[in-house]
């Protein structure tokens, strides 16, 4: 190899080392934030009920996101690959805009949506209202986890060759076999890591939800129906909210600590995807 | 691409359906800012200069903070695309992990990053200040943005073929001839296209500014920020006429990094 070569792999490896060494510095510098002399790991959250009460309503509601985008955005996803090149195209664009928007014009766009726009008569229609309640935290995670969901599984299913639901077909197979035992399978790596990020995306939700549903900690237990006590979600913010709470109380140990379990969760999720052979692009 | 024997189902009416569905959402979701406004009071508001002024700090500081990013993100996207990693998947989540993480936590981790020596005291040598500050912007959308740009830019070399440039090697070029004269030209576009969305991720980040910077009129309140702290003062026109601004500016990035995407098929 050339002495030029040489020097142009040290200065790659040189730019990585210095990528991974910055991130790694930017999580492992708050670790001694955790063990404050003379208090408690983390500021006590471990044994804050609230803490537990907001790790559990993060993990169900992500959950619950995940499955209603799931439903929703994989036979969508479906379809569109099946669609005429316009159609990709304009998905491009569309998810495009949507997961380049600040999280605060997502929240606004949902208040102005629920209470101004059109879903305000149905919700008058079905007698419910989901601004500033807990079911509002599904709607607000919903948006952007269902975009970054769509993206994944589109780029799985485009990913498949069109020759093997085709073969399905002429062998008798209907449209939703096709669908069910040929593409949902051989399109199961993309499919697994759209579901991921997507239970990631709504986990990691902050701004759509300050605007759109504020905070519950502060309410009366009494405000809270029967189900959402007895799946201890009461009086509870998600995970990033009650993080941002306590920072502005000035509760820095116990913000850390919060951050530091949003920030495991992710690193899991993310290794997990990659581990599963899954590509992560987008946003 | 529909075979011959294709009936119409059932599931191919309700996937359709879904599909119209959820683009029809998205659609009148970006549209709702701008129709809730309606023209009188779009007109009324643009005419405050504290508006501009607010989007020109956006744009300027996405500007100054997307060059970082992308000075990093196309040698460290290289790198990624082309080196042998020992531990790949570990390596790729830890420089994935600050683009995955919510950045409100972000801006909670820059606390102790910049309060810890040595980055400190070599920040008072400096002479930088970062609360309540610009830089302190820059510095977040720079935290948030650049693994996002180094993702982007490895996609973009992997979508050029290896074999282009060790045909280039085997014709006598360096390593780096071959990457700069041969690699990079033919990823332009994708790189273009990384740009802009980067560009727009940047113009859209307020969560860690929130946390780490905090509020400072003519300082930190990008348009992003600036609806949060508005929306909380009650003033809903001004508020959904920056939020317009911002959702104008997301459009026309993912627009922009789409065409531009389109004319790059590489190989």
């Amino acid at each position: 190899m050339s002495v030029e070569s040489v020097w142009f792999r040290r200065v790659l490896w040189a730019q990585l080392g210095a990528l991974v060494l910055a991130v790694s510095w930017l999580f492992a510098s708050n670790l001694d934030t955790l063990f404050p002399a003379g208090g408690p790991f983390a500021g006590g959250i471990l044994s804050r009920a609230d803490f537990w009460r907001s790790l559990n309503l993060s993990v169900l509601s992500a959950t619950a996101t995940a499955l209603v985008a799931a439903a929703l955005g994989i036979p969508a996803a479906w379809a569109l690959s099946r669609r005429a090149l316009a159609w990709h195209r304009g998905a491009d664009i569309l998810l495009g805009a949507i997961l380049a928007l600040p999280a605060s014009s997502v929240g606004l766009a949902l208040v102005l949506l629920f209470q101004y726009g059109p879903l305000d008569w149905l919700q008058a229609w079905l007698g419910v209202r989901v601004i500033y309640t807990l079911p509002g935290i599904l709607v607000a995670q919903l948006v952007l986890a269902l975009a970054l969901g769509l993206q994944a599984w589109r780029a799985a299913f485009e990913a498949l060759d069109p020759r093997l639901e085709l073969t399905a077909r002429t062998l008798g197979a209907n449209s939703f076999q096709a669908f069910w035992r040929v593409a949902l399978p051989a399109a199961r790596p993309g499919i697994l890591a759209g579901l991921v990020l997507a239970w990631l995306r709504a986990m990691a939700e902050f701004g759509a939800v300050l605007l759109f549903c504020s905070t519950f900690r502060e309410l009366p237990a009494s405000r809270f129906g029967e189900l959402a006590r007895w799946l201890h979600v009461d009086r509870a913010d998600l995970l990033a909210v009650a993080m941002w709470v306590e920072i502005e109380f000035g509760r820095v140990e116990a913000g850390m600590g919060m951050a530091f379990a949003l920030a495991m969760t992710c690193a899991a999720c993310v290794y997990l995807v990659r581990l599963n052979g899954g590509r992560i692009r987008g946003h | 691409m529909r075979p011959s024997n294709s009936r119409f189902t059932p599931f191919d009416g309700v996937s359709s359906l879904l599909l119209v569905g959820v683009a029809a959402f998205y659609l009148l979701f970006l549209a709702s800012t701008a129709v809730y406004l309606g023209w009188a009071d779009a007109a009324h508001h643009l005419a405050r200069p504290v508006l501009w002024q607010r989007l020109g700090l956006t744009l300027s500081t996405a500007l100054i903070s997307t060059g970082v990013a992308m000075i990093v993100g196309i040698p460290g996207g290289y790198a990624l695309a082309r080196l042998p990693l020992p531990i790949p998947r570990v390596l790729a989540t830890v420089i994935e992990l600050p683009m995955m993480v919510p950045p409100a936590t972000v801006g909670v981790f820059l606390i102790g990053a910049v309060a810890t020596p040595p980055v400190a005291p070599l920040l008072k040598i400096a002479g930088i200040s970062l609360g309540h500050s610009t830089a302190g912007v820059i510095l977040c959308q720079v935290a948030v943005t650049t693994s996002f740009a180094v993702c982007l830019c490895a996609a973009a070399f992997a979508s050029v073929p290896a074999r282009v440039e060790t045909v280039a090697r085997t014709l006598g070029a360096t390593w780096p001839r071959a990457a700069l004269g041969v690699t990079l030209p033919a990823a332009r576009n994708a790189l273009l296209g990384a740009t802009l969305t980067v560009f727009a991720r940047a113009a859209a980040e307020w969560e860690a500014v929130m946390l780490f910077v905090g509020a400072s009129r003519g300082a930190t309140d990008v348009l992003p920020f600036a609806v949060f702290l508005d929306w909380n003062e009650g003033m809903m026109g001004g508020v959904v006429t920056m939020s317009l601004m911002s959702v104008t500016v997301a459009t026309l990035a993912s627009l922009g990094a789409s065409l531009v995407r389109r004319s790059s098929r590489v190989g």
